[in-house]
């Protein structure tokens, strides 16, 4: 035994299983490099394994219906009225083709359109109009879903067996899907409640208790505290799940409706999430005019100057508190 | 030899171990009648790349101001609110930091501070390669066998990649002059002849008109490709680097490029200031909040030389 012990480790066998070794690493590195995180159980409990980062890669946070592409997210009449001879408007406009609006073909399924009630159309109609004032992405508040899973911002989902987290770059939003029993939560909000379960392959979760006060999208649709969705996850391959909402919510729309997409895994080795923390970026946005001096007033281009006013109504109460 | 049958069984069983289940190097479908790998599709980007190809943190807008305990968004983007703030990224260069002269350095930080103004992205200047690879919009390969044609969604910019032999560039062009090889199974395409007007990201990396691209495109999945671009200009770096990234393939069964002319929508940016009458001018908001409301008045100058 001891002779064949130390003949292991004489020449030509110990070549050869150098040389398995050093090709097994080139091999296994190669994988490592596209895959990430290779060592990542194929199943949890029995259930396909979603844990990742992902992320969307559509238009969808411009606007879930079909759409073509537009100049400026805010636009205003040019000198000729017809609708496609609009400019960019001033907030927009020293941004150039970096604030344009790309086009897209949408994620909205059946014939395309979201159904809203002939009272709410009006609404999201007014919403798009004053998209840069009423979004509440942009004061960075918690975007809700499904808006949070099509966002240009990666996510992350860690899954376990009574519980799956997912917790997005955007805000530091994150959700727990309740695999278990759960009591109803005791408020509505931002996120919802997600409770989830598995049939067969799908992971099928009912999100409600929304507070209402969130979009899909940016181009003002909308709906209210009533919405309910059944969101159901499906990995295709290991990389790709296709993600399906139905969503309903009677104040808004006249039937329930469907999104669908692909959410992609984000491959390269070194992902991971980082902050976005922008409750901060937004600071100077919402709060800006509660200094005693005006900080952000003007910005010089080579054509341009943007000259920004702040206005605060008579007698605000905030406002004189702030400034005495 | 004496190779023991013992040594072969622990060979083979080390070697069992170590290769992962799957088979180890992925054979891409071939495009029909050749022996090369089949990359036609719409593939994009999902990465930070654009924004700052090396590593960088969170930051309030693309044009900021000093505030009393750091940076605020500049009076050009602050409308935009948490949108126009740049989204952190770990970076696509390989070693994080791009190796610049010293020169060069102090050119990049000037124009990181004026990049609403110079970043030719903001104009709908055609981005070059290889930005144009991982703008935040999709491109399409159509491949052949003599020519290779890669599509971008951004500004319909476009580019021949020729497998086949052509003659030299006769002039610098925005998306240069591309020519390809099969290495393996790794589309490799250099890429010459750019002019020195475009940049790398939103963040001021920039080159001159001696760049060298060097990419090398690789299936690793049926639905990724590894890119890598290695980097030359003696005029800017002291050597050559390297960006990598994958890329991923659309897969929503309506995927297809749409239409993103940007030139038409810049018009009112570049020329708005030559209007008789100033037609974009004054904005006024309902932040609702507060009931506070944000004005933006946009003055036009006319530069000195058309005055």
């Amino acid at each position: 035994m001891h002779n064949r012990i130390r003949g292991l480790f004489k020449g030509s066998t110990l070549g050869v299983v150098l040389a398995a070794s050093a090709i097994s690493a080139v091999i296994s590195m190669s994988m490592t490099r596209m895959t990430g995180q290779v060592t990542r159980p194929a199943t949890v409990d029995g259930q396909p394994n979603l844990s990742g980062i992902w992320q969307a890669n559509n238009e969808a946070n411009w606007d879930l219906e079909a759409h073509a592409a537009r100049a400026g997210s805010v636009m205003q009449e040019g000198i000729y009225p017809y609708p496609y001879a609009r400019v960019p408007a001033a907030p927009v406009v020293a941004l150039g083709a970096a604030a344009g609006v790309p086009g897209s073909l949408g994620v909205v399924q059946g014939d395309g359109e979201i159904p809203y009630t002939t009272e709410a159309a009006a609404i999201k109609q007014e919403n798009g109009e004053h998209w840069i004032d009423r979004d509440p992405e942009l004061k960075c508040y918690l975007p809700g879903i499904p808006r949070a899973m099509y966002m240009p911002y990666p996510f992350k989902i860690t899954q376990s067996t009574n519980k799956i987290h997912m917790s997005y770059a955007f805000a530091n939003a994150a959700r727990t899907i309740h695999l278990d029993d759960v009591a109803r939560p005791p408020d509505y909000t931002y996120m919802g409640h997600s409770v989830g379960r598995w049939e067969g392959d799908t992971l099928v979760v009912a999100v409600d208790y929304f507070n209402g006060k969130n979009w899909f999208d940016r181009a003002g649709n909308f709906h209210s505290e009533a919405l309910r969705l059944e969101e159901r996850f499906t990995l295709v391959t290991p990389d790709r799940i296709q993600y399906d909402v139905t969503i309903e919510d009677a104040n808004v729309f006249t039937r329930p409706w469907r999104i669908s997409m692909p959410l992609y895994r984000r491959v390269e080795p070194n992902i991971q999430l980082l902050e976005y923390r922008c409750t901060e970026f937004a600071e100077e946005f919402m709060y800006g005019m509660l200094r005693k001096e005006p900080l952000v007033t003007r910005w010089e281009g080579e054509t341009m100057i943007v000259d920004v006013t702040r206005k605060v109504p008579e007698g605000d109460a905030l406002y004189d508190w702030y400034r005495k | 030899m004496g190779v023991s049958l013992f040594g072969l069984v622990v060979v083979f069983w080390a070697a069992s171990q170590m290769v992962p289940a799957q088979s180890a190097v992925f054979e891409a479908t071939r495009l029909e009648g050749t022996a090369n790998p089949d990359l036609n599709g719409i593939w994009q980007a999902l990465n930070t790349a654009n924004w700052n190809i090396e590593p960088h943190a969170a930051r309030a807008g693309l044009a900021t101001v000093d505030g009393p305990t750091g940076e605020v968004p500049a009076a050009a983007v602050l409308a935009l609110g948490a949108i126009a703030a740049v989204p952190g990224g770990s970076g696509v260069v390989e070693g994080g930091a791009i190796p610049y002269q010293t020169w060069a350095l102090e050119q990049r930080q000037e124009n990181r501070a004026n990049v609403l103004t110079r970043d030719p992205e903001v104009k709908c200047f055609m981005p070059g390669v290889p930005r144009a690879t991982y703008m935040p919009y999709p491109f399409q390969i159509v491949q052949s066998t003599n020519k290779i044609l890669v599509v971008y969604e951004f500004a319909s910019a476009s580019r021949t990649i020729h497998l086949d032999t052509v003659g030299p560039s006769p002039v610098n062009a925005w998306m240069g002059h591309s020519v390809g090889r099969w290495e393996g199974d790794t589309l490799v395409v250099d890429v010459t002849d750019q002019v020195e007007d475009t940049w790398f990201d939103r963040a001021g990396n920039f080159h001159s008109d001696e760049l060298k691209v060097t990419e090398r495109y690789t299936p690793m999945t049926p639905d990724h490709l590894q890119y890598e671009a290695i980097i030359e200009d003696p005029n800017v770096f002291t050597r050559p680097w390297t960006i990598s990234m994958p890329l991923y393939r659309h897969k929503e069964a309506n995927a297809q490029l749409t239409e993103f002319k940007c030139v038409e929508f810049v018009e009112e940016l570049v020329y708005g200031h030559l209007r008789k009458e100033q037609l974009v001018r004054r904005w006024e908001g309902d932040l609702g909040l507060l009931g506070q409301r944000l004005i933006i008045d946009v003055t036009r100058t006319l530069p000195d030389e058309l005055r």
